[in-house]
């Protein structure tokens, strides 16, 4: 599903991605962890087409589709999502009118009917169900006034209700208190599937407790250093990173 | 008399031959007023960018545009109904008073179900009806008078007044409608309008200046509002497309009311709207909210004035705006706390986003605090649509254009969801919107 080869990127003129390589398929699951400044913002960042980022050089492949060539809302219209660190506010736009405008715009895009109001409702309350938000919620401007952990659950809203082929979760565990995470675990636990594939990224292996990865990986200086299974963040969280650094280092 | 001002002589000459010419009605205690302004008219000289209250805003194209007093005569133009109520309240009950040219069109009016107590409609006729209403506060709000309301004094004969007697809730919005110009010339449109809301009393007015044709014409109000003990009070000022207006709006309030003022400039051609409040009795609250999206070479100026001259009230006021093309805004907002307005809470905020280049916005808050126990904040902004806003937007799979307009809507959300109105909430959405060019959200 997604390819990356060599990839380099650089942010206001600081190298921090110094090629990167990764594949994704179906089905999957990918931790992506890493020391803070490592590079793993970037690379969420880079695959949604964040215009401060500029990609150097490599290739992103993403359903057999050039994704570097991709204007940042055809990416979205594809099928990549990103949830983000730092979710923005938007006052006087509600949650609903935001995310029938989205999902009508990604089904213009492929060429489908739009959705009718009543089938957004009923999908919409059964989302926030599972993520137990209020309905109210819905009727709120988009994150205005929400805490930092009801910002986490609306982007897990908007990855349900979006349902793309690759979900990339940006840090979302951090802030969170145990309730929130296992509830934004839920969210992202009832959106997998065999069809699309999730990369987390975080700094704590504790998410990997609620949401298991089928592969764990050390970002370290804008490349991947260390690949494994699940007991490699198990490992991270009882030994800490240096012992990683010092092994890429070793290479170097 | 000397011969100090040329452009004063000007109109001192119109004003001979305007007198002459109109309607014989119209004479008594406003001509009175009008006579007795002449002398300071002539020895009071139009401002220039020169003066610092009119550093950013350039009046030679008033001063150039040869302009004709309206007179009766152009009360007569014909007119299409559909048009003037085209901006108006379709699906909420309101009652609507046409002024065209400065004078009451009681035809195209429509006033009822109103308290029998509330008196309303031209400033002409009811002069005449309730002098003693009249003696009491028309003109008095403010001892000093600028060149522009000096002005008014001469050539406004009529407008519209509004008396709602203590105790009396007027629940219907009130719908004001200046009709600005004629097909054949350009006109100055003079109206001096007064608003009394006495103790307890409640009621919302709307004052919309409509552009008759594609002239230059200047509208040149003086609105006179006296908020009292206890009342209740909303006003929302907009202005059409086109239009150029240059006015003042006083405003005198006592304890304990309750005061929420609009301006709208959405499209508007050129404005300047001075806006004076003073709190003249404890625990007075007052929003003053300011909206403002121009285009093209469109010129708005808000110079605004709150003076907390009692203590214990709170006043907030918020401006914002959106600049396009080659269109420049100024704000001037200054809070005066009197040396014994203790516990004054007063805050004020200028927002602009500038969309273009070329766009211009003069800011300049002022505080002016004698008082020693207050709480007063002022800030000013000046930026772009925020790109990591725009960027979260788009990456969920919507464009770039209706990304823009929900960033425009967020950042306008605070002035346009205050509107109590949802009928006129939606139409200065609209508004908003199509002044901009920008697809509506």
């Amino acid at each position: 599903m997604l390819s990356i080869k060599n990839l380099k990127a650089k942010v206001e003129e600081k190298d921090i991605l110094k090629g990167l390589n990764l594949i994704v398929n179906p089905g999957e699951v990918h931790a992506i962890m890493g020391p803070n400044g490592s590079g793993k913002s970037t690379l969420a960042n880079v695959l949604a087409g964040n215009p401060n980022y500029e990609i150097i050089d490599g290739e992103v492949e993403f359903c057999g589709k050039n994704l570097i060539e991709m204007s940042p809302e055809d990416r979205a219209r594809e099928g990549v999502f990103l949830a983000f660190q730092y979710p923005i506010e938007i006052p006087g736009i509600t949650n609903s009118t935001f995310l029938k405008t989205a999902i009508d715009e990604i089904r213009k895009y492929r060429q489908q009917e739009e959705m009718s109001p009543k089938e957004f409702i009923s999908l919409i309350k059964e989302k926030a169900a599972i993520l137990e938000m209020d309905n109210s919620l819905i009727s709120r401007s988009v994150n205005e006034g929400f805490s930092g952990g009801e910002k986490k659950r609306n982007e897990i809203l908007q990855l349900l209700m979006l349902n793309p082929k690759l979900a990339i979760l940006d840090e979302t565990d951090s802030g969170l208190d145990i309730d929130a995470l296992k509830i934004v675990s839920k969210g992202v636990n009832a959106f997998k599937s065999k069809e699309n594939a999730t990369i987390l990224i975080t700094h704590y292996q504790r998410l990997l407790d609620y949401i298991i990865p089928d592969f764990v990986h050390v970002l370290y200086k804008g490349r991947i250093i260390k690949s494994g299974g699940k007991e490699l963040a198990l490992e991270l969280e009882a030994k800490g990173y240096d012992w990683v650094k010092e092994l890429a280092e070793d290479e170097e | 008399m000397t011969n100090k001002y040329q452009i004063n002589q000007d109109y001192l000459v119109k004003f001979a031959d305007w007198k002459n010419s109109k309607n014989e009605n119209s004479v008594g205690f406003i001509s009175e007023i009008a006579e007795n302004s002449k002398n300071l008219f002539a020895e009071s000289k139009f401002p220039t960018t020169k003066d610092e209250e009119w550093r950013f805003t350039n009046i030679s194209n008033f001063l150039k545009s040869d302009l004709k007093p309206a007179t009766f005569e152009d009360f007569a133009s014909k007119l299409i109904p559909e048009s003037v109520f085209q901006n108006s309240l379709k699906n909420t009950k309101s009652i609507k008073l046409v002024f065209q040219n400065g004078f009451f069109n009681e035809h195209l009016s429509s006033i009822s179900n109103l308290n029998g107590k509330v008196v309303l409609g031209s400033v002409d006729k009811i002069s005449k009806e309730k002098p003693e209403l009249f003696a009491k506060y028309f003109n008095k709000s403010k001892n000093t008078k600028s060149t522009f309301e000096l002005l008014n004094n001469l050539f406004a004969v009529d407008g519209f007044f509004l008396f709602v007697p203590k105790n009396v809730v007027v629940e219907m919005p009130i719908e004001v409608i200046n009709l600005i110009g004629n097909e054949t010339q350009n006109l100055l449109v003079s109206t001096h309008n007064l608003i009394i809301v006495e103790e307890n009393a409640e009621v919302k007015v709307i004052f919309q200046s409509v552009l008759d044709n594609s002239h230059t014409n200047y509208h040149n109000y003086f609105t006179e509002i006296f908020g009292g003990k206890s009342s209740r009070i909303e006003i929302y000022d907009t202005e059409e497309s086109l239009i150029n207006k240059i006015g003042t709006t006083e405003i005198v309030l006592e304890e304990n009311s309750l005061f929420n003022h609009f301006s709208f400039s959405l499209s508007a051609n050129f404005v300047r709207n001075n806006l004076n409040a003073k709190l003249n009795g404890e625990h007075i609250e007052a929003h003053f909210y300011g909206l403002y999206t121009e285009k093209q070479n469109e010129h708005v100026d808000n110079h605004t004035f709150i003076n907390h001259a009692k203590p214990n009230c709170f006043t907030n006021e918020v401006y914002k705006g959106i600049l396009t093309d080659n269109s420049k805004a100024v704000f001037s907002g200054k809070i005066l706390v009197e040396k014994d307005s203790q516990k004054t809470n007063a805050y004020q905020s200028n927002k602009t986003i500038l969309l273009s280049d070329n766009a211009r916005i003069d800011t300049k808050p002022q505080l002016e605090i004698y008082a020693d126990d207050v709480r007063c904040t002022h800030g000013a902004t000046v930026g772009q649509l925020d790109k990591d806003s725009l960027f979260y937007i788009i990456s969920r799979g919507i464009p770039k254009e209706i990304a823009q307009s929900m960033l425009i809507r967020a950042f306008l959300a605070e002035v346009i969801d205050a509107i109590k109105i949802p009928e006129l909430r939606e139409q200065i959405n609209h508004k908003v919107f199509f002044s901009l060019n920008q697809r509506e959200i």
